[in-house]
């Protein structure tokens, strides 16, 4: 990546990242019925990164050792397990499937 | 690294590599990024601070530390909260990079150990309280949905705006709390 196409990616992600914490943030504080959806606009992206990371190979769906990992961190988290075990029941159960198949 | 985005450096050079141009992967590298602008909001409503200090923490804000961030109850824990988790993971990612660099050889792939989903599981646990709420648990569901949908439809970073679709449905639902799980 060259050092111009860099610095131009760094501003614009920089300017979206200001404009949300002094421009769109203000008008949805004045706005108290807003405010729920500043409450689930993380559920909502971070839910599709999720899935991005577990089920997508570039733009190509896939179905594999992951999927049987964030299962099992499913059950973990359901079952209110701290964050620490949620992460190694996921990894561990992603590595046995590996190793079996 | 100065803009704090791993994804969309990765979406950059995804591009690029497919003969897209430089404006087309700047585009794609930006939508990416998108959500970031949307955690700054987000973190806008929570954090009460001098306005230097809110332009840091809009510049590092990143998925875990701000869900983490808008669970405390009282503007001083957000604070708190925030700037150790920021701290945290601005050490892992160097001393990410540092190891990988060193013991990159010797581990090798890291899927052999399952680490490729350690982030998402750490996402999904973190995200966990909003999801025994109604709404947050519909908008999870609807997002989810679109998302897997589009991805092999649209280019990177779209999918994941496309989530915000999610809220349609999650803002008609009320925020109580839905009886699951053990304890």
């Amino acid at each position: 990546m060259s050092l111009l196409a860099a610095l131009a990616l760094a501003a614009g992600i920089g300017v979206q990242r200001l404009a949300g914490m002094f421009l769109l943030g203000p008008v949805i504080r004045r706005r108290p019925a807003l405010s729920r959806v500043a409450d689930l606009i993380p559920v909502a992206v971070v839910t599709a990164v999720i899935m991005q990371l577990g089920f997508a190979s570039g733009r190509t769906l896939v179905l594999d050792a992951r999927a049987v990992g964030l299962a099992a961190a499913a059950v973990a988290v359901w079952r209110r397990t701290p964050l620490i075990v949620v992460v190694l029941v996921a990894a561990s159960s992603t590595a046995l499937v590996r190793l079996a198949s | 690294m100065i803009s704090f985005s791993a994804t969309s450096q990765l979406a950059f050079v995804a591009v690029r590599a497919a003969e897209g141009t430089v404006v087309a992967a700047l585009v794609s590298g930006w939508l990416v990024a998108s959500r970031f602008g949307v955690l700054s909001i987000t973190l806008s409503n929570r954090l009460r601070v001098r306005p230097w200090e809110r332009a840091a923490a809009a510049l590092t804000a990143v998925d875990p530390s701000v869900a983490l961030a808008i669970q405390q109850p009282s503007a001083d824990r957000v604070r708190a909260v925030y700037w150790r988790i920021t701290a945290f993971l601005v050490v892992s990612y160097l001393s990410g990079i540092t190891t990988g660099l060193v013991l990159g050889s010797v581990i090798g792939d890291i899927r052999v150990w399952g680490l490729d989903v350690v982030f998402p599981a750490a996402l999904l646990s973190i995200i966990s309280g909003m999801l025994r709420r109604r709404d947050g648990a519909a908008t999870a569901a609807v997002a989810a949905v679109v998302c897997v949908v589009l991805i092999p439809l649209t280019p990177g970073g779209v999918p994941i705006l496309g989530s915000l679709l999610g809220l349609l449905v999650g803002l008609r639902l009320r925020p109580t709390a839905i009886a699951t799980g053990p304890g």
